[in-house]
């Protein structure tokens, strides 16, 4: 007992270690983002700007939709882009065109991205796997050119985009940090400088603190549902939902209501996304963003909340990084154009299911920095002793291709001692 | 309790159910046997309303069962356990058990998200969680991911989480399937115990004999989809048709 | 009027292209429930190879056409043994990654080699009208590639029902467990359904640039891909001939939509395919052809 008591004490104090590391680091970037400075590697100069890093944060919550969605639920829908990009077009909307304050848009534009999610999730109730990622990816794809139709164009700016009218004024003492923080030793002088900032510059740092606490407000929320009653509902739901059925869980309400969270945490990811860039096109949400906010979800770990974090900052800072890099030791210059940062993406989509499965947060697990698998707190460290490596379950869905609402669809649990196949007695 | 009437059930050509018809009485334990195939889980899954019978009619207490959706079943009171296990690996085994309760806890959506009351709610169905697995001796079991346990040890978590339930009927599919002598033993003094003194009435799927005949106040028999005997351990143990059906004759 | 024939006859040659790369799609699906996003690009790269030997070598058309297909075909038996049957066929997420990540490398790939600028493959039918009626006219190509996805059909339907390798695959489509019970080799068919899919990807991708109305370039498919999964959807995922039926309907429609509804600009011809996937979703998921399925406890 006074073992356990030590490593969970040590398991506690390194997260809380971390958090202390991450609290500062949201304290100090910022600002040492925001005069853009040039990271260089490999002779290729790659530009930090405090925008991408809003839209890292930002990502992690369209991921954590994912993570929702998919991972949680179990449902293989890739409609986390389309949702985003409906969030981002209505809170641009509802703020240009009405009087309303621009969280409440954000807010209204969240709730309208639920309700579609739920009606997107109603005759999801009735397909699966491949085929459900197959309808869901045709409905990310058509997002650009439905932004285009004539009906709406007059709203949404049709193919030149729409831009975002109002500013957030940052409170003052956002641009007098600069004169505290630039001395800290080291990196005050080089990276902060101790002059006040414009209010240009103090408006991208006070966007950044805002897009920051509504995400750290959202993944609460999320956390909180699924550590729950709820969460251990829809895990039910996904792994045998004869089962959850039978332990009177409504399961198509459930499922429904899992869109639904999904289409209204993306919406939220949407309306921030307008905050932080203040302009949309069409273009912005189709496949490719669908495709990112997919990669990010794996890199993360598809069942890892936190992962999500790490999956937002991929999708944010891939596309910045493989666009400028120009020059990589022994590749030729010619080859590294445009198209190659969506190679690399489709190298990286290829590979991770195949070396690194359970994603970053898998390695955490591996590595012993999160704590392994099961949604509650285990109490015995020592529960997962007799396993080095808990298997990651992938997301099991079943080959039925429909089912008929009275009979029972196949489900495939990966235990070993679970396996629906194993014992064929019928009574 | 449970009243089956006239109860046919076919997929295509198959008969899987055949104008099938027999009450469970109110308190104790009513056993349900018959050779493979004879439809005993499949009448478990029309009870559980997996399946819809083509034919006939199932009453709970006098409620049509058959108008109700999958997951009332469980409100009206009626818990089951698979015989195949219908447990969720990658949760705890007291999260599983949890689960049972799900009819018994009320918190939303929106209230886990707000934390608002979940927490003593949490607190209670763990509490009961780990009071169910100590009476069914899994406790040390508690906090492993179903995954990692043996098939024998599942059983007793299924148990678990449809006690967890509060049911007053409890659908027992196969509950000895693969354990050893001395489980099954032990396992029948559970199902004894429970049904006593929690005055559930148990609905028993088996082949072990020795325990339909220990336990049972009342035996069902089917063959191919119908009923062939019914009785008492003792009348249909010496009823030809069981017999020949089913126990087999003497070499 | 004759303006309305001319419209039909364009969603005829439209519709059945998509009901070829449909039928690719069926192919998969129908054996594994998993869909290979990457087909649409996989037949791009295809039409390129088609393009590289007969405008870039002067290979004889046909000939280069014969080669590229059964390249696609080693391709897509290569692809599937190296990625695709290392996974857990019941473990839908990773195959989608790697098939979506196929789909950018390959799309990527063929814009790194070959640039943005559209190429033109020689008309593969002869140029001009075999019929006309009035002012609208019936080409030669719009006959010649109905004419082609029917026989591809009927050619997938014998070999289906004829022969030994078609007898597996039904039994792998039907029951994957019993079917390696009684000993085929399911990868095996599996790949072989794979090669058989990107050959008839690549012969559709090239008849659909070689109309002497469109060009090949790099962006051509992904909407090809967005239609031809539409048309399988409508016409039963599980059926080939409901591809046919799918394909023809989807183009007829996208033809008269966009000819009769003002409010949808040609461009965005994507928006039909999407309403017909909502509208077979909700009214009926298995589509217009295909088989419910139900499995047992």
């Amino acid at each position: 007992m006074a073992a356990t008591n030590i490593l969970r004490s040590r398991r506690t104090r390194r997260r809380a270690g971390w958090t202390a590391v991450l609290a500062l680091l949201a304290l100090i970037l910022p600002y040492m983002l925001v005069n853009s400075p040039q990271f260089a590697v490999f002779g290729n100069t790659i530009p930090l700007s405090i925008d991408v890093l809003s839209y890292a944060v930002v990502a992690g919550l369209a991921v954590l939709s994912l993570v929702v969605l998919v991972g949680h639920g179990g449902q293989l829908s890739l409609t986390a882009g389309f949702f985003m990009g409906v969030g981002a077009y209505l809170t641009m909307i509802l703020s240009n065109e009405t009087a309303l304050p621009f969280a409440l848009c954000v807010v209204a534009a969240a709730l309208v991205c639920g309700l579609l999610g739920i009606a997107v999730g109603l005759p999801a109730l009735r397909i699966e796997g491949a085929y459900l990622a197959l309808v869901t990816i045709t409905l990310a794809s058509v997002l650009p050119s439905l932004v285009r139709l004539p009906v709406i164009s007059g709203h949404t700016g049709g193919s030149n985009g729409l831009s975002l009218k109002y500013t957030p004024s940052a409170p003052d003492f956002i641009g007098q940090v600069p004169t505290w923080l630039g001395h800290l030793p080291g990196i005050g002088p080089s990276y902060i400088g101790t002059y006040a900032l414009g209010p240009a510059q103090a408006a991208s740092v006070w966007i950044f603190y805002l897009v920051l606490a509504a995400t750290l407000a959202v993944f609460w929320l999320v956390a909180g549902v699924v550590r729950g009653r709820t969460g251990r509902a829809v895990h039910a739901v996904r792994d045998h939902g004869i089962g959850a059925a039978a332990s009177g869980v409504h399961v198509a309400r459930l499922k429904v209501m899992v869109f639904g969270l999904s289409g209204l945490v993306a919406g939220v990811a949407g309306g921030l996304y307008a905050l932080v860039f203040r302009i949309v096109a069409p273009e912005t949400f189709g496949l490719t963003l669908a495709i990112y906010l997919l990669f990010g979800m794996i890199l993360g770990g598809h069942r890892a909340l936190g992962g999500a974090v790490a999956g937002g900052f991929a999708v944010a800072y891939l596309p910045v990084i493989t666009g400028q890099i120009k020059h990589i030791p022994a590749v030729p210059d010619r080859w590294l154009v445009g198209p190659t940062a969506s190679f690399l993406l489709g190298l990286l989509l290829i590979l991770f299911p195949l070396v690194l499965p359970g994603g970053v947060a898998g390695l955490g697990r591996r590595l012993g920095f999160l704590r392994p698998l099961g949604t509650g707190r285990t109490d015995a460290p020592a529960a997962s002793g007799g396993r080095a490596t808990p298997p990651e379950p992938g997301t099991a869905q079943t080959p039925a291709r429909t089912a008929e609402p009275d009979t029972a669809p196949t489900t495939s649990a990966r235990a070993n001692a679970m396996s629906p196949n194993r014992r064929e007695t019928r009574s | 309790m449970l009243d089956v009437r006239h109860v046919s059930l076919h997929f295509g050509g198959v008969r899987a159910l055949s104008d099938l018809s027999f009450s469970v009485p109110e308190g104790g334990i009513c056993a349900l046997i018959g050779p493979n195939g004879a439809g005993k889980t499949t009448l478990f899954n029309v009870v559980s309303r997996v399946y819809t019978p083509t034919e006939g009619s199932v009453t709970f207490d006098g409620a049509d069962l058959l108008a109700r959706p999958r997951h009332q079943v469980m409100r009206m009171g009626i818990a089951r356990t698979f015989q195949n296990l219908a447990l969720w690996p990658t949760m705890t085994v007291r999260e599983n058990v949890m689960v049972g309760a799900h009819c018994r806890s009320r918190a939303t959506m929106l209230a886990s998200a707000l934390r608002l009351g979940t927490r003593t709610e949490e607190r209670r169905l763990r509490a009961e969680a780990d009071e169910v697995l100590e009476r069914l001796g899994i406790a040390e079991h508690a906090g492993h991911l179903a995954a990692d346990l043996p098939f024998g040890t599942l059983k007793r978590v299924e148990l678990a989480r449809a006690l967890m339930a509060r049911p007053r009927l409890l659908l027992l599919d196969e509950p000895a399937g693969g354990l050893t002598h001395s489980e099954v033993d032990a396992l029948a003094d559970l199902i004894q115990d429970v049904a006593e003194s929690d005055g559930l009435t148990v609905l028993l799927v088996e082949h072990h004999m020795g325990m339909i005949m220990r336990l049972s106040r009342q035996v069902v028999v089917l063959d191919s989809g119908t009923k062939i005997a019914e009785g008492t351990p003792a009348d249909v143990r010496r009823d030809e048709r069981v017999v020949a059906a089913y126990l087999g004759v003497a070499a | 009027m004759d303006l309305f024939i001319a419209r039909i006859f364009d969603g005829i040659a439209t519709g059945a292209l998509y009901a070829s790369v449909a039928l690719s799609l069926v192919l998969i699906y129908k054996a594994t429930a998993l869909i290979n996003f990457a087909q649409g690009e996989m037949a791009l790269c295809g039409a390129f190879t088609v393009y590289v030997l007969a405008v870039g070598h002067g290979v004889n058309l046909y000939v280069a056409l014969l080669v590229a297909m059964a390249l696609s075909a080693a391709g897509g038996a290569v692809l599937h043994r190296v990625l695709i049957q290392r996974f857990d066929p019941r473990d839908h997420l990773p195959i989608v990654l790697v098939t979506l990540g196929l789909l950018l490398a390959l799309n990527a790939l063929a814009a790194i080699v070959f640039g943005f600028e559209p190429r033109r493959i020689p008309s593969v039918f002869p140029r001009g009208n075999a019929v006309a009626f009035g002012s609208a006219s019936l080409r030669w190509y719009t006959l010649g590639v109905l004419a082609v996805s029917v026989l591809t059909l009927v050619g997938l339907t014998l070999l289906l029902r004829r022969t030994r390798i078609g007898l597996s695959f039904r039994a792998v489509a039907n029951t994957i467990d019993s079917a390696q019970l009684v000993g085929i080799r399911v990868n095996r068919v599996i790949g072989v359904s794979w090669a058989l899919a990107a050959a008839i990807g690549t012969l559709a991708a090239t008849l659909y640039v070689s109309d002497p109305l469109r060009q090949l370039d790099t962006g051509v498919m992904e909407r090809v891909l967005i239609f031809a999964a539409a048309a399988a959807v409508l016409g039963g995922l599980d059926s080939l001939w409901g591809s046919l039926a799918g394909g023809l309907t989807l183009g007829l429609t996208e033809s008269l939509v966009i000819g009769y509804v003002h409010w949808v600009p040609p461009e965005l011809g994507m928006v039909v395919a999407l309403l017909v996937l909502v509208l077979v979703l909700v009214w009926r998921p298995n589509g217009l052809f295909g088989a419910a399925s139900a499995a047992r406890v």
